[in-house]
């Protein structure tokens, strides 16, 4: 099944075909298909068709054949059948139903039979034959229209032609040779420079043709028209275009074309090559220079080579200096053709980069260079570096000229420099420029001596600024920004030459060149920035600048053609040569304007003016010009702005040359210098030489490339001149040296090379390599074509590297801690004293073991995990604690720092291990934890809950007791608040918050708190609290114990004691009964008796009225203890009234039973200002009785024995004492002697005190006793004073 | 007066025995029985004078004697005498009739008083000398006292009637001191007579 999009594709193309469409419009392809019926169609049509002519016949008729006019009433009908079946159907429907017509006239006829065959016969052909007429004129004019459309394509497609002749600058024409009519288009007569449109004369063509041409053209054209030939011509016509004069090559192809063996056309095309013959001479030329060049690409140390990117994207080497074998391995015929074999052995990381700086550099054609590895076939793998020059050709590939050379050894040196600044062991260069760092943050992180001394500032005032603050105000947004573009790594490199401030506020230019330092992750560090003084060479440049009038009136002497403009281009001066040469016949250009005088200048040019005065720099050394005078000229001219006095574009200045005449002539050489220019000028740090020594000993530089000027501060055309000044710049011993190699190499003229010291310009000494290739020429002279090379940045990085690498070394040996590096497997490479002490074994023995070796057997599963772990490039640094078994076989706790060491290439290197011995720590923290986990024991051990808490009220742990009661486990609870254990943490806290002092004190006595459970339920607990300091901070600890279990006593007894009480309730109820009712039966008799006495006046009977008296206060007395106790066991209510306690206590004493044989002596000290109580008046006085009765037992048998009874108002409150002067209450009775049920006498009653405090305290009172000082026990207890108003 | 029967109930035969040998010492006519029912046996419409009764008795108790007597429509003046009382029975059995209560062992001029009272209120119950002033002591009370009072006479004890009335029971036994000054009662069963021979009338 197809898609449903592809069905639907197919089936719009075939909606679209113009065949579809056409055919179901058209009246022929209608017809096609009717004739495309098959005959089992036209049978049966046939039939029909017959049929219908019968009917016809019959109809005209009226009757049947037999009643007369058979015939010729049948004709039409059968016609009519037959022009319809004819047309419409095609022959077979005609043959089908003459056939079956005829079948039927024979059944009903005899007669004339023969006779209406043939006429039928005769007309059927006669209609077949006109149908087929009329069916094929119908089809000839559908094939007319399909002529039309196929000619209206074919003009279609010419135009295309015509137009891409016109694109391709090729145009076509064609010659009537009988008339010489030329047709051509367009592109010719631009060609030939005659005007468009018109036809072309062969008169006037042949005044174009240059003579030699003519001549030519008339061979090719005889011998194309000779009926021998095939008719073909071609031939190259030198013309002089009608428009301009200028000298082209035209291509002329054409073929003749015979008539009647005759020449009747001839039609070709023409094509422009003048350009293609002038590059193919520039060739020729070219290669005239090979040999010279291969000679220097000798000398040079690496190899010039060529590379040409075709636009069909396939690499060349045109050229490949014969060095290539050394360089790269390679054979320079292997990269000829195809330079996929060196391309190949590019490092692949690499290979990008190259490719895509390659290609941008030619986009922009400009200078590229780069480094990169490369795989050597015999040496490995090598850094090259190359530059090049990109230019691009006319069929659109690119070639770029190059030198390329091994910088291995430059590279290496730079990454084990690297490496040594990763180790953190740093070097500053004592240089004599000034040297800075500059980190991220634009802050200096060190400078050296000349760097301060240049700015003026010390170097702790530099190391607290910004590189910016040396800037001057003026520039100092736009030093920032570029700084922090060279900082952040998008511009690796810097150099700039700017003004600074000094400190005393003057001014210095210098040329700073930064170099941005990166870790080997590419991040960058900081930058390294080097400032040379270039104050007085600006300060030349200032001068020069003031000369500048001087140099106005020098304008006009000049030997050049030179002249200087205002800003709105009006002549200022002009040299007399310019006068000459473009002053248009004036004599004096002065304030003439340029324009006026020179109406026809191009556009290009009066905005190249244009933006010259707005500052910009312009020149062409090819320009071509044709003056509106016809003049032609080729110029190379220069464009320049000058600076006014105030400092801004005063005009400018235009230096013209007239170069017309030697412009062909140059340009070949040129092109070959501009290449070995491009590479000697293009060399980083070297310049190329070539040096002659005569055979009569003169010595003479015939070419130095711009290197020179950089490095040895002597410009190029100095040089040349003067050959002394380049020897000087060497020290005498290295030039001892040359002579010493130049002596060496002359016999066999091998090559040679000598490392020499030279006198920096910028100070110094530097170092330089020359390496140099001798040839002798036929007159003896000797040439050396050589390069010379300053490796002083490469001799600094190899002494600093050298330096950094001591100062490691002595920082690693002397390190009080362990030091060791191994490789990645563990092997040991080096180890410090202390690592070798710490180990017991020498370096020696080390550099034979692995750092497995020196780890504890249980340890070494772990390490390896490390050790893995420290490959992983996200962490540089691993620090674990394991165990060392030292050679001795003593097993030693140190804390190792495993440290990663990468290359450049990021790629692991080694382990740098810092270790140290913390055994002791070790063996201190094993008992710290042994100590802990005893503690910890005993803590969960314990009973009680116990849990540590600090001010904040965090829990930091709580013990297994603790865990239980709460029913948390130790996770849940650690690290909470103490809110979590219990809703009155509050109180917990304000404790805490109270408590200032630090002794180890309980600081919150045991109470009471409401626990809260992890499942939400409360429990009681009783906490007691105390505090101590735990490294510096304090801890408080709560001893916690759960109160449910005592609880669960406590309600016990309580369930006992009430029990017992409800028990001693019914006792009492029982008891108030059954004594009352005696009780009561004792006073009524007594009262009887009493009665009964009363009646007799008898004084002698008074005693016996007494006692019968007192008989009966007893009974009442009895009748009231009982009710007590029942109101006391059954919590009966007090009936409080309004009383007097000075009277009660009077009348107490009244009534209080003392015993007869006592000499006790009772003393009222009632001096209570207020006395009124609200009291059950009957439970106080039994209170009060309870208190005489209990002092007056105590005094038993005791001589000058005293009770105090007094009253003391208190406040509100009213104390009434009861004190004696006895033996005082036992201390451990005293302090349960209102306990119910306790007595401190042998056969007391027991319930009287329990009993009176329960009825003080129902009164609102309290009880108390002590024991005097001087002796005795005081009791006493108190009541507030009832006041008038109510406690509403 | 003599006239007057007092009729002493009370299965303490000691105690019957001490007590009917002193009032008629006194000269009250005096029927003792052994139980509340042995007197309702004998009892008969045309007889007069009070009934002292005990509270805690077999077969039938004092209150239910008061009970029986109010549905007989018997009208003896009742005092009550028990062993153990508490502001509840007396309030109850107040309620039921009886005229006074006395908790034994109690004083026999007590006793005289209360068979004297209640043999003048048995004569004299139509006129009541003491209701007007009553009245006069029971206007004086604050209105909270007076709610005191009304929960006190429903038997409520101090606690019960701080809580029904939002106060402490400091508060309570305050008012009731009070009430009981301004009332001149001088026990809670003169003041619950006072307020029950209000309500009587």
């Amino acid at each position: 099944m197809k898609p449903a999009a592809e069905r639907q594709f197919s089936l719009a193309a075939r909606v679209r075909t113009p065949d579809d469409l056409g055919g179901l419009f058209t009246g022929p392809g209608r017809l096609a298909r009717f004739h495309a019926l098959s005959w089992r169609w036209q049978i049966p049509l046939g039939v029909l068709f017959a049929t219908l002519g019968l009917l016809l016949r019959w109809t005209f008729a009226g009757a049947l054949p037999q009643q007369g006019m058979p015939l010729i009433t049948f004709y039409p009908g059968v016609a009519l059948a037959g022009i319809l079946g004819g047309w419409v159907c095609g022959g077979s429907t005609v043959i089908v139903s003459t056939i079956f017509a005829l079948a039927l006239f024979f059944g009903g006829q005899q007669t004339a039979a023969y006779m209406s065959l043939a006429a039928f016969l005769m007309t059927s052909a006669v209609i077949s034959g006109l149908g087929e007429a009329l069916h094929r004129s119908w089809a000839a004019l559908g094939d007319i229209e399909v002529n039309r459309r196929e000619t209206e394509n074919l003009r279609v497609a010419n135009e295309r032609l015509r137009l891409a002749n016109a694109l391709a600058a090729i145009g076509a024409f064609e010659v009537e040779i009988r008339s010489l009519a030329i047709f051509s288009d367009d592109a010719i007569a631009d060609m030939f420079g005659l005007p468009r449109g018109g036809s072309i004369n062969s008169a006037v063509l042949k005044t174009l043709l240059s003579d030699d041409t003519s001549v030519l053209l008339a061979e090719a054209t005889e011998q194309a028209l000779s009926p021998k030939g095939d008719g073909r011509f071609r031939s190259e016509l030198k013309i002089h275009r009608a428009s301009d004069g200028a000298e082209r090559v035209i291509a002329v192809q054409a073929q003749v074309l015979f008539k009647n063996g005759l020449p009747s056309r001839v039609t070709g095309v023409c094509r422009d090559v003048t350009e293609d013959r002038s590059a193919e001479q520039d060739a020729r030329q070219r290669a005239s220079l090979a040999e010279q060049l291969t000679a220097l690409a000798g000398a040079a140390p690496g190899v010039i080579y060529s590379m040409r990117l075709g636009s069909d994207g396939w690499v060349s080497v045109p050229f490949v200096a014969p060095r290539v074998r050394e360089v790269l391995g390679l054979e320079p015929a292997e990269l000829m053709g195809d330079a996929s074999a060196f391309l190949r052995r590019v490092h692949a990381q690499d290979f990008p980069e190259i490719e895509t700086g390659m290609l941008a550099a030619a986009r922009q054609l400009r200078r590229w260079s780069g480094v990169f590895r490369y795989i050597h076939p015999e040496r490995g793998q090598i850094w090259i570096e190359s530059h090049a020059m990109a230019t691009s050709e006319q069929n659109g590939s690119v070639i770029w000229h190059g030198y390329l050379h091994d910088v291995s050894e430059r590279v290496q040196s730079e990454q084990a420099l690297r490496e040594s600044e990763q180790r953190n062991i740093a070097f500053f260069r004592n240089a004599n420029i000034g040297a800075a760092e500059i980190g991220p943050n634009l802050r200096f992180l060190r400078v050296n001596a000349r760097y301060c001394e240049m700015t003026g500032y010390t170097e702790a005032q530099l190391l607290t600024m910004r590189a910016t603050d040396l800037s001057a105000p003026e520039s100092r947004t736009a030093d920032e920004q570029g700084l922090v573009r060279h900082l952040n790594g998008e511009k690796p490199k810097y150099d700039i030459e700017k003004h600074f401030l000094r400190k005393d506020g003057t001014v210095f230019w210098a040329q700073v060149a930064g170099s941005l330092v990166q870790d080997s992750a590419g991040l960058p560090l900081y930058s390294v920035t080097l400032l040379s003084d270039v104050t007085e060479r600006k300060l030349a440049e200032a001068a020069l600048k003031k000369s500048r009038n001087h140099l106005l009136a020098i304008v006009e002497q000049a030997p050049v053609s030179i002249a200087m403009f205002d800003r709105r281009m009006n002549y200022l001066a002009a040299s007399r040569c310019y006068v000459e040469e473009f002053g248009r016949g004036q004599t004096d250009l002065t304030s003439m304007n340029h324009y006026d005088l020179n109406p026809d200048l191009p556009s290009r040019w009066r905005a190249t003016h244009a933006r010259s005065l707005a500052g910009e720099y312009f020149s062409d050394d090819n320009d071509y010009w044709k003056d509106s005078g016809g003049r032609e000229h080729w110029i190379r001219w220069t464009l320049s702005p000058w600076t006014a006095e105030a400092g801004e574009i005063g005009g400018i200045i235009l230096l013209i040359e007239d170069i017309s005449q030697q412009r062909r002539a140059e340009a070949a050489i040129r092109d070959s210098e501009e290449r070995l220019r491009e590479i000697g000028d293009n060399l980083p740090e070297s310049f190329i030489f070539r040096f002659v020594r005569g055979a009569d000993g003169h010595a003479r530089f015939l070419h130095a490339s711009a290197g020179v000027e950089r490095i040895l501060g002597i410009s190029r055309e100095e040089v040349v001149l003067n050959v002394d000044a380049v020897f000087n710049c060497f020290t005498s011993e290295s030039l001892v040296l040359m002579r010493e190699a130049e002596a060496r190499s002359l016999p066999d003229l091998s090559d040679f090379r000598v490392e020499c010291q030279f006198r920096h310009p910028a100070g110094g000494l530097g170092w330089a390599v020359i390496r140099w290739r001798p040839r002798q020429l036929d007159d003896g002279a000797l040439v050396y074509d050589g390069m010379c090379t300053d490796v002083t940045r490469q001799k600094a990085i190899e002494a600093a590297l050298e330096e950094s690498e001591n100062k490691f070394r002595s920082a690693f040996a002397a390190a009080s801690v362990g030091f060791a590096m191994s490789a990645k497997e563990g092997a040991i490479i080096d180890a410090n004293s202390a690592f070798c002490a710490l180990t017991g074994y020498s370096v020696e023995e080390l550099r034979r073991i692995t750092m497995l070796d020196l780890l504890h057997p249980d340890d070494r599963s772990g390490y390896s995990a490390i050790a893995l772990r420290a490959t992983d490039p996200q962490l540089t640094a691993n620090v674990m604690e394991t165990r060392y078994v030292r050679r001795d076989g003593k097993v030693i706790w140190v804390r190792e720092s495993a440290s990663l060491t990468k290359d450049h290439g990021g790629q692991f290197k080694w382990i740098v291990h810092l270790v140290e011995d913390i055994t002791q720590r070790k063996h201190s923290e094993a008992m710290v934890v042994q100590t802990l986990q005893h503690l910890r024991l005993i803590l969960d051990g314990a009973k009680d809950g116990i849990v540590a808490y600090n001010k904040a009220g965090i829990i930091q742990s709580m013990n297994a007791a603790g865990l239980s009661i709460f029913g948390y486990v130790k996770e849940e609870i650690v690290g909470k608040n103490l809110s979590y254990l219990t809703p009155d943490y509050n109180n917990i806290l304000f404790n805490i918050a109270c408590d200032s002092d630090s002794e180890y004190v309980p600081i919150l006595k045991t109470s009471e708190i409401n626990g809260l459970r992890k499942d939400g339920s409360f429990i009681p607990i009783e906490i007691s609290i105390t505090k101590t300091e735990v490294d510096d901070e304090r801890m408080y600890f709560g001893f916690m114990r759960e109160l449910s279990e005592r609880r669960r006593i406590e309600s016990k007894i309580e369930k006992l004691t009430t029990q017992r009480l409800s028990a001693m309730g019914g006792m009492a109820a029982a008891l108030a009964h059954e004594l009352n009712q005696p009780l009561a039966t004792v006073g009524i008799y007594l009262e009887t008796a009493r009665h009964r006495l009363q009646s007799l006046d008898d004084s002698r009977l008074d005693p016996v009225r007494n006692a019968l008296d007192r008989a009966m206060g007893q009974v009442m007395r009895a009748g009231n203890v009982v009710s007590h106790l029942r109101e006391f066991i059954s919590h009966g209510e007090p009936d409080k009234t309004h009383q007097s306690l000075h009277s009660l206590i009077h009348e107490v004493m009244q009534n209080f039973d003392r015993q007869a044989e006592s000499s006790i002596e009772f003393t009222l000290d009632l001096r209570a200002e207020i006395d009124e109580v609200l009291i059950d008046k009957s439970q106080i006085s039994n209170v009060i009785n309870s208190l005489l009765r209990n002092a007056q037992e105590a005094l038993d048998g005791m001589s000058g024995a005293n009770i105090h009874i007094s009253t003391r108002l208190e406040g509100e409150t009213l104390r009434a004492t009861v004190a004696d002067n006895g033996p005082g209450v036992p201390r451990d009775v005293l302090e349960r002697l209102f306990e119910p049920l306790i007595t401190s006498k042998p056969g007391g009653k027991g319930i009287g005190l329990s009993i009176s405090k329960s009825i003080v305290e129902a009164h609102y009172g309290n009880i108390t006793a002590r024991n005097l000082d001087g002796g005795g026990a005081s009791f006493s207890f108190t009541l507030p004073v009832a006041t008038a108003e109510t406690f509403e | 007066m003599k006239d007057m029967t007092v009729h002493l109930i009370d299965d303490d035969g000691d105690l019957r025995e001490s007590v009917k040998v002193f009032l008629e010492q006194e000269g009250f006519k005096t029927q003792a029985y052994a139980s509340a029912i042995q007197f309702l046996q004998g009892l008969s419409k045309e007889d007069s004078g009070c009934i002292v009764t005990d509270v805690r008795m077999p077969g039938m108790s004092g209150e239910q004697l008061l009970e029986t007597l109010a549905e007989r429509k018997v009208f003896i003046p009742v005092i009550v005498i028990t062993g153990h009382a508490d502001v509840p029975l007396a309030v109850r059995a107040m309620k039921l009739g009886a005229v006074d209560l006395l908790e034994k062992p109690f004083r026999a001029d007590d006793l005289i008083r209360a068979i004297r009272r209640a043999l003048e209120f048995q004569s004299g119950r139509e006129s009541d000398p003491q209701i007007g002033e009553i009245r006069a002591r029971l206007s004086t009370l604050s209105p909270r006292e007076h709610d005191v009072l009304q929960k006190l006479v429903q038997g409520l004890p101090n606690k019960v009637i701080a809580h029904e009335m939002g106060i402490s029971p400091r508060t309570v036994e305050v008012h009731r001191a009070n009430l009981m000054k301004k009332t001149s009662a001088g026990s809670l069963s003169e003041l619950l007579r006072m307020v029950l021979s209000l309500e009587r009338r």
